[in-house]
């Protein structure tokens, strides 16, 4: 049949019609997709559920405005959670929104503590009107899983979506989101590249400013703009590991909500021996399912990649004197370098505007951030508040200028860190015969007779230490920190380490 | 007479096709590499094509990093994306849609050797032709990436799944994959995968300028 008589107008009318008619037996049938045909609207999930699952709304009806009652447009965010993920996995739901990831308690309490503001316990999204929760409103509260996010790109800047934040595969331009199980480490790099940097010191990226003269094979920009220095990377990420091959489910999504961190060193490169068929973390039970006990030693299968590893075990010959460190975290001695930033300016502008992360429109008042001093070295050693001595960096060394103050706030606070940067041991000279290692900063420590002394060779800021040092050399183990109960070395702890016959160069140590 | 149909000059028949496929590319190829187009260049292009010398095998590639050669520019033209997540060491990232760009012609090394890789050959095959059209010495890594990756950095996994591969023989080529990895500590050695995520990284050009020792700072675009 010839359709010479039908013009271009009229042939697209017929499919129209066509398409109007033939909707509602689909309709009928089920479904979504009779309209959802569309880029982005296919179904291309692991899951292999209906779209009502998961976004709600009634299958069984043909009109638009009946189809979309009670639809949920993201069923990833947090809010949502409860009535979509939650249907199966209640259990993880119900825990990730009093983890740390969630309640960001840890951001909170340390900047009011910083900031001299009373803490009464509220997670990032019940701040209230103080300078801290300001300064958090605008700065700080991007980065939670509770922040609902329309897109799904892999971004520095990208951040929040609830369940989504990790769970998404990818965003393909002719399908639906991907699920997956297998979280990559960007997933977590949108938040965890920012503070301590955990995601950039992982992948050897040390975040530098533009007055560090460095060639320029050595140094990059990441997508955001920021400028790293290109170093050797994380002994595990060299091996191919990613995030969650150490950090488990429960440490992540947080069976109990106070326990943020379940993985240890020692659950893969000391475990029992005697439980070959259990391997379990030790903090909070998780079965390590891919770790296996064989002839040749513990194996880790990588959860992304699939490939097999060698645990090397924890080996005593190489770890001297065990009592004397018997408080010393395997990091205090295999960090690399970690970020240490020691000068933070921010001020308070009541004239400009600036985006609130909770109200979700910029509101009248803006925080403006600066920092210098900017260094990637051997990290300086603290007692935490487990009584263990691990690395500390400086977790803020600021001088806040804000309307509502007579002068200008200065504080010093250091806070304990897992660098992410392990790989061969710190000499025994770098703590030894170092005073930057024990919280003085650079400066000569030098043995007369039987005493030491130490003079700074850095100028000294308003609280009268050297910009460098966490405390002074003349009150030992007073220095502050953001974790309470932590603190710098004292001074039995640091004449100890200084006495211990290691030999430094020309008995000074510089 | 054997009904089976043998190519009496199958490498006749492979360079036919890529005479073709050269002069498609120089018939569609953008004025910036036309530009640059002369007869010279072609007949050197046709000459190495004919003789089979404008590849590289990996293996050969392998020993010249392992000896630590200078004199080539290694090119990477997959996506940033890719290339960040892992890449022949030494590799520089540009990605096909950039090579051609006039300034990015020029910016290449003239009297260095330039390979060329992809994640298999086809497409870096293309890109050094129009490299060669632009008077550029440039050669193809025979496999690309994949097959780098697979023979070269994973040869115990490419013996399980070819046992018949000979390209080297396993010792040569578990010597090739350690010294490429750098192992000297026992754990990435243990494994054939590559390094863990890295984001995508844009090499900076410019100079750093110095800042004033104190009292400037780097004001930030949001929190530390």
């Amino acid at each position: 049949m010839s359709t010479e008589w039908l013009n271009k107008g009229q042939l697209i009318l017929l499919f129209i019609l066509l398409a109007i008619t033939t909707l509602p037996v689909s309709a009928q049938v089920s479904s979504c997709t009779a309209c959802h045909q569309g880029k982005r609207h296919g179904q291309q999930t692991f899951h292999t559920l209906d779209c009502v699952t998961c976004h709600g709304g009634n299958k069984q009806v043909s009109s638009k405005q009946l189809a979309h009652q009670g639809l949920i447009a993201f069923p990833g965010h947090l809010s949502n959670a409860n009535q979509t993920c939650g249907q199966c996995h209640a259990e993880h739901v119900a825990s990730v929104h009093g983890h740390a990831m969630t309640t960001a308690r840890g951001m909170v309490e340390t900047t009011r503590l910083a900031l001299g503001d009373p803490d009464n316990g509220a997670n990032i999204t019940q701040l209230g009107d103080s300078r801290s929760d300001s300064l958090l409103r605008k700065l700080c509260a991007g980065c939670h899983l509770g922040r609902d996010r329309v897109t799904h790109q892999h971004s520095t800047l990208n951040r929040g979506g609830g369940c989504l934040a990790c769970h998404l595969d990818e965003y393909p331009e002719s399908g639906h989101v991907r699920l997956t199980k297998k979280i990559t480490d960007a997933r977590c790099f949108g938040c965890h590249s920012r503070s301590g940097r955990i995601s950039l010191n992982y992948a050897g990226l040390a975040e530098i400013d533009a007055s560090q003269v460095l060639p320029t094979d050595q140094k990059a920009r990441l997508p955001d703009g920021r400028l790293v220095r290109i170093r050797e990377s994380d002994i595990h990420h060299q091996a191919g590991m990613s995030c969650t091959d150490c950090h488990t489910r429960n440490g992540l999504m947080g069976t109990t909500p106070k326990q943020g961190i379940d993985i240890q060193c020692k659950d893969c490169h000391q475990h029992d021996s005697n439980n070959q068929d259990n391997i379990v973390t030790e903090r909070m039970s998780t079965r390590l399912e891919h770790l296996q006990a064989t002839q040749d030693g513990l194996q880790l299968r990588l959860k992304l990649s699939g490939k097999q590893l060698s645990v090397p075990p924890y080996n005593s010959a190489n770890h001297p004197h065990v009592k004397e460190h018997a408080r010393l975290s395997c990091d205090a001695c295999h960090t690399q370098w970690a970020p240490l930033c020691y000068g933070c300016h921010i001020e308070y502008d009541e004239e400009q505007t600036q985006y609130d992360y909770l109200e979700k429109k910029a509101t009248p008042g803006k925080w403006l951030e600066k920092r210098w001093q900017t260094h990637n070295d051997l990290p300086p050693l603290g007692v935490d508040a487990n009584n263990q001595i691990r690395p500390f960096i400086p977790g803020m060394i600021l001088t806040l200028n804000h309307p509502d103050l007579d002068k200008p706030l200065f504080r010093r606070l250091f806070a304990p860190l897992a660098p992410h940067t392990s790989g061969k041991a710190r000499s025994c000279q770098s703590c030894h015969c170092n005073p930057e290692a024990v919280g003085l900063g650079s400066g000569t420590l030098r043995l007369t007779e039987s005493d030491w002394s130490f003079i700074s060779d850095k100028p000294l800021r308003e609280d009268g230490l050297a910009e460098d040092a966490w405390q002074h050399w003349g009150h030992l183990g007073k220095g502050s920190s953001t974790q309470p109960g932590a603190r710098p070395l004292n001074a039995k702890e640091i004449f100890n380490m200084l006495n211990a016959h290691i030999e430094c160069p020309s008995q000074t140590a510089e | 007479m054997n009904s089976t149909n043998i190519d009496p000059a199958p490498g006749r028949k492979f360079s036919s096709r890529l005479l073709i496929l050269a002069m498609a590319i120089m018939l569609s190829a953008p004025p910036v590499v036309a530009g640059k187009l002369d007869e010279t260049n072609l007949r050197v292009l046709g000459d190495a094509i004919s003789k089979d010398q404008d590849s590289i095998a990996s293996e050969e590639l392998a020993h010249w990093i392992i000896q630590d050669k200078k004199d080539y520019y290694l090119i990477d033209i997959r996506s940033e994306t890719d290339f960040a997540q892992s890449h022949i060491q030494g590799a520089v990232n540009i990605p096909v849609l950039k090579l051609f760009d006039q300034q990015q012609i020029n910016a290449l090394p003239e009297h260095q050797i330039i390979i060329v890789y992809s994640n298999a050959s086809m497409r870096a095959a293309q890109a050094s032709t129009m490299l060669r059209l632009a008077g550029l010495d440039a050669y193809t890594l025979v496999g690309g990436y994949e097959h780098w990756v697979m023979h070269t950095l994973n040869p115990e996994a490419a013996s399980q799944q070819n046992p018949n591969l000979e390209l080297l023989d396993d010792a040569r080529r578990a010597e090739i994959a350690r010294a490429l990895k750098n192992c000297d500590m026992p754990y990435p050695c243990q494994d054939n995968s590559p390094r863990g995520y890295t984001p995508p990284l844009t090499p900076v050009e410019e100079p750093s300028a110095p800042l004033p020792a104190s009292g400037g700072g780097v004001l930030l675009d949001e929190g530390c």
